[in-house]
């Protein structure tokens, strides 16, 4: 739906006639037997139905037709300008000695001295981006495939009840704040919990799951798994109802055992989602669960769970180095955008749809 | 140039915070008009603050009159309380916005709760309390600063990062109400002990009103009634013994251990009694001039491997090391059997739950008499007010003054235990809480503002007991050297400091870190601030000597 909105927006403002004409062509040949880019292309046209016949009117043109749309577009641009631009100026404390009691303003310039740690390699910045760059190398590898097997799971069961009281389950932990999906763990799985209460009353070994460095890896990603999985589905489960039942027939009566039916009908179908949420996912790769994190920290020491947001919370606001701070939540930032254009650009060359169309 | 600037200016002078401005202030003096200020200067400032003059309140006469040395005054029984105010002291004034610490557990809102909606009808306006529990305060007030929309009272807590610019700059100024004489319009903060107002001096200007504490400070409890059962002995004579009752006490398979990690979950509370065996200074130490912190010497390396040697042996909760256990919850039913807490943790605990709690003194590490004892801070913490008008100031001190009214008035008794027949009703002249007072009568109102403690009223035995106690203890009390002496650096970077220490010896304990370890933490400790405050400790000293 994302991608919907975006295709038609960004080219709704393409100024180029030419280029414009390419994409609906485009849109309409190579991926017409396609449902999700026959839709696709189709809304593209709706919008701007100048593409599909002769020359694109003018700017004035447009503009007064589109008045009242435009119109109605207004408050949102200024809820987006008010809360996601007007903030980012704040990022100019990157470059002062800032304190919250001498204000944004009067803080005096320092040029570069806060990215220093980053430059040099502040052993405790080196450790936080380890540990973050192995969080979410491991995030995207085991955590990301994970809804999209429970989806294709869902999707082939038969029973509408079962399905919507699986689904309903497997949403809930979503709802759950951090505090409490680990409290449940702790419960459960600590060294004092459930599990190991039951061990040590029959004289078993004890299994130490919290507050140990080597297992935290495993934990958390499996509280990540737990809690999101199943909402994670919810996507991947719209793209999949979309899929063509006639491909579905038609592969059958060639003779396709439902293994080779996932292979070459199901995935390939919903292939641009999956492109598509795994560059959003990168995007945010370096966001590695602040709270889950934060939350268990001090149980397995720093060396093992300081991540860049819990280094830029405990440095800046903790510690009061909000410049430092500052400078590595910009890198960080920057990192993001790199990674996201990057995946869009590779996803472009290996002809996928990515984030926006060319 | 703007105002601002220059004094950021001289901010940075007095922190050192840029050694390019330090080494230049005859450049700076020009561009701001004034001298420049160094630690010492801002030192002296402090030092010529008159404090307030204390008046003791005599109306009530303890049963155990309290010592020079520090043992705290005892009550066996109720005075009969005398109306200390005759009208609300904040009638007609707009609604008060607290923002304060939970140590016990969370009261109903105002809206369900007679005691709360009877508490602003006798201070005369809405008290609108933000509680945060205790282990996650200091986060809570750093993100207040941080985003600037202050109530009008804040409790401060010691870690908190650039303490004195964060008073000076964004707090009121409370000097002229409340130095020398002018206290006395407010007699029962005029009844706060003297020790307790130096530390509340910051920028030459009284910044804040403590929460008095007795210099007994924190005391090791233990489940004397536990320790009896399995016939273990109550007063080890050194650390063998020790260790043995701590093993005595554990029973893992029935879930009964002998420590927690302490209220920061980084097994201080042991660290600190051990070190306590081993004479570990409090905070510094002073020879000939020269300071040396107590995370320098041998004893404290010490104390952090013998501790870990007990979490080795299995003798902690299994979730302690790291983990924010609610202590006192599993004091009361016997999962622990220690507990480190303040003095006035003895009544909480010995109130709160059926059990017979005990003291246990710190005996010298080989044997042969008694430990140390650390003397406790003179101040919980510090109750600062939003800047202003003097109008407004004058209202929040009347308010605090109010909360402070001691032992023998009816504000104390409504404040302690609510209205008498509702929340209480006196037995054998003692006051015993009813069910809805139990669970009504938990607002925080004793960190706001408090009168200063004694022992009781309880039954003679207690009191006794707690008497006993620190008569033992307060003979062995160590201070820091470091007392009456200004350092800023101490005030602005003590609570990273604080948390480089403990962070290191919890990587220790938990056995992640060999205990060699601690000298690298030790190194940064000094780089990242240490040396900073030895030298200004150093310097002050000098000029005081």
């Amino acid at each position: 739906m994302a991608t919907e909105l975006e295709t038609t927006s960004a080219a709704g403002r393409d100024p180029r006639p030419g280029r414009w004409r390419r994409l609906g062509l485009g849109r309409g040949t190579g991926r017409g037997a396609g449902t999700r880019g026959g839709d696709g292309a189709g809304r593209t046209h709706g919008a701007g139905p100048a593409g599909a016949h002769g020359p694109r009117a003018s700017r004035r043109v447009r503009f007064r037709r589109d008045r009242f749309l435009l119109l109605l577009g207004v408050p949102g641009l200024l809820v987006v300008l008010l809360f996601n631009y007007v903030p980012l100026i704040g990022n100019v404390i990157a470059f002062k000695d800032y304190q919250p009691y001498i204000g944004i303003w009067d803080s005096p310039w320092v040029g570069f001295d806060n990215f220093d740690v980053i430059l040099n390699g502040d052993p405790a910045f080196v450790n936080a981006l380890t540990n973050t760059l192995v969080i979410s190398f491991v995030q995207i590898v085991v955590v990301f495939p994970v809804p999209i097997a429970l989806a294709l799971l869902l999707n082939s069961m038969l029973s509408e009840r079962l399905k919507r009281v699986a689904q309903s389950i497997l949403y809930l932990p979503h709802f759950m704040s951090w505090v409490v999906v680990v409290a449940i763990f702790q419960h459960m799985l600590g060294n004092a919990g459930l599990l190991n209460n039951f061990l040590r009353s029959h004289d078993w070994a004890t299994l130490s799951i919290f507050g140990n460095p080597d297992m935290f890896l495993t934990l958390i990603t499996s509280q990540v798994i737990w809690k999101d999985a199943g909402w994670g589905t919810i996507i991947f489960l719209a793209a999949l109802s979309r899929v063509d039942m006639e491909l579905y027939e038609a592969s059958a009566v060639d003779g396709a055992s439902r293994l080779r039916q996932l292979w070459h009908v199901t995935l390939p179908s919903i292939r641009g989602v999956i492109v598509l949420l795994l560059i959003l996912k990168l995007g945010d790769v370096l966001t590695v669960g602040f709270e889950q994190i934060l939350l268990q920290q001090q149980q397995v020491g720093a060396d093992a769970a300081e991540v860049l947001d819990t280094y830029v919370y405990f440095n800046g606001v903790i510690g009061g180095n909000w410049g430092v701070s500052a400078a590595v939540g910009l890198v960080k930032g920057l990192v993001g955008v790199v990674l996201v254009l990057g995946a869009n650009k590779v996803a472009h060359l290996l002809g996928e749809r990515g984030v926006y169309s060319k | 140039m703007s105002d601002m600037r220059i004094s950021r200016r001289r901010f940075l002078e007095v922190t050192g915070g840029l050694a390019a401005v330090v080494a230049a202030p005859s450049l700076l003096s020009a561009c701001g008009g004034e001298g420049g200020t160094s630690p010492s200067d801002a030192a002296s400032a402090n030092n010529a603050v008159r404090l307030p003059t204390y008046t003791p309140w005599d109306q009530v006469s303890p049963d155990l009159p309290a010592t020079p040395e520090g043992v705290m005054a005892g009550f066996y029984s109720y005075p009969t309380p005398v109306d200390a105010f005759s009208s609300p002291p904040l009638a007609g004034a707009e609604p008060v916005e607290i923002l304060t610490s939970l140590l016990g557990p969370l009261p109903p809102a105002a809206g369900d709760n007679a005691y709360w909606q009877e508490l602003n009808t006798r201070v005369g306006t809405d008290l609108n309390l933000t509680m945060t529990p205790q282990a996650d305060y200091p986060n809570k007030l750093a993100t207040v600063f941080a985003g600037g929309d202050l109530p009008d009272i804040m409790l401060i807590n010691t870690t908190l990062a650039n303490r004195s610019d964060v008073l000076t700059r964004l707090c009121a100024d409370l000097t002229e109400f409340l130095s020398g004489d002018a206290v006395n319009e407010y007699p029962f903060l005029a009844n706060i002990p003297a020790d307790s107002w130096p530390n509340m001096v910051y920028g030459g200007g009284i910044y804040a009103v403590p929460i008095p504490r007795a210099v007994v400070g924190t005391i090791f409890f233990s489940r004397a009634d536990l320790i009896a059962e399995r016939g273990l002995n109550p007063e080890p004579a050194d650390f063998a013994e020790f260790r043995e009752l701590a093993e005595g006490l554990t029973d893992a398979a029935n879930n009964r251990w002998a420590f927690g990690g302490g209220d920061t979950g980084n097994g201080k509370n042991v660290i600190t009694f051990v070190g306590n065996m081993l004479g570990v200074p409090n905070a510094w130490k002073e020879e000939g001039g020269a300071f040396t912190s107590e995370h320098e010497t041998e004893e404290r390396k010490e104390a952090i491997a013998r501790t870990a040697e007990l979490v080795q042996a299995g003798v902690f909760h299994p979730d302690a090391i790291g983990g924010k256990l609610q202590e006192r919850e599993l004091f009361g039913n016997g999962t622990l059997a220690f507990r480190s807490d303040g003095y006035a943790g003895w009544d909480i605990l010995a109130d709160t739950y059926p059990v017979e709690v005990g003291a246990v003194q710190a005996p010298k590490f080989d044997g042969g008499g008694p430990g140390v004892v650390r003397a406790g801070a003179t101040s919980f913490g510090y109750t600062a007010f939003k800047k202003a008008d003097p109008e407004r100031i004058q209202q929040l001190l009347a308010l605090c003054n109010w909360l402070a009214a001691p032992l023998g008035t009816s504000e104390f008794m409504f404040r302690k235990f609510g209205i008498e027949g509702t929340h209480y009703t006196m037995e054998n002249g003692a006051p015993v809480r009813t069910a809805q007072g139990d669970t009504e009568v938990k607002v925080p109102l004793e960190y706001v503002a408090d009168s200063p403690h004694v022992l009781g009223p309880r039954d003679r035995a207690r009191v006794d007991a707690q008497r006993a106690y620190q008569e033992a203890a307060i003979p062995n009390i160590v201070r820091s050297a470091a007392e009456g002496l200004y350092s800023d650096a101490s005030v602005n970077k003590g609570g990273q400091l604080t948390k480089i220490a403990d962070d290191g010896a919890l990587e220790i304990i938990a056995g992640r870190q060999p205990i060699e370890y601690w000298d690298t933490v030790v190194d940064n400790w000094r780089r990242q601030g240490g040396d900073e405050v030895r030298a200004e400790l150093e310097a002050a000293f000098a000029e005081a000597h």
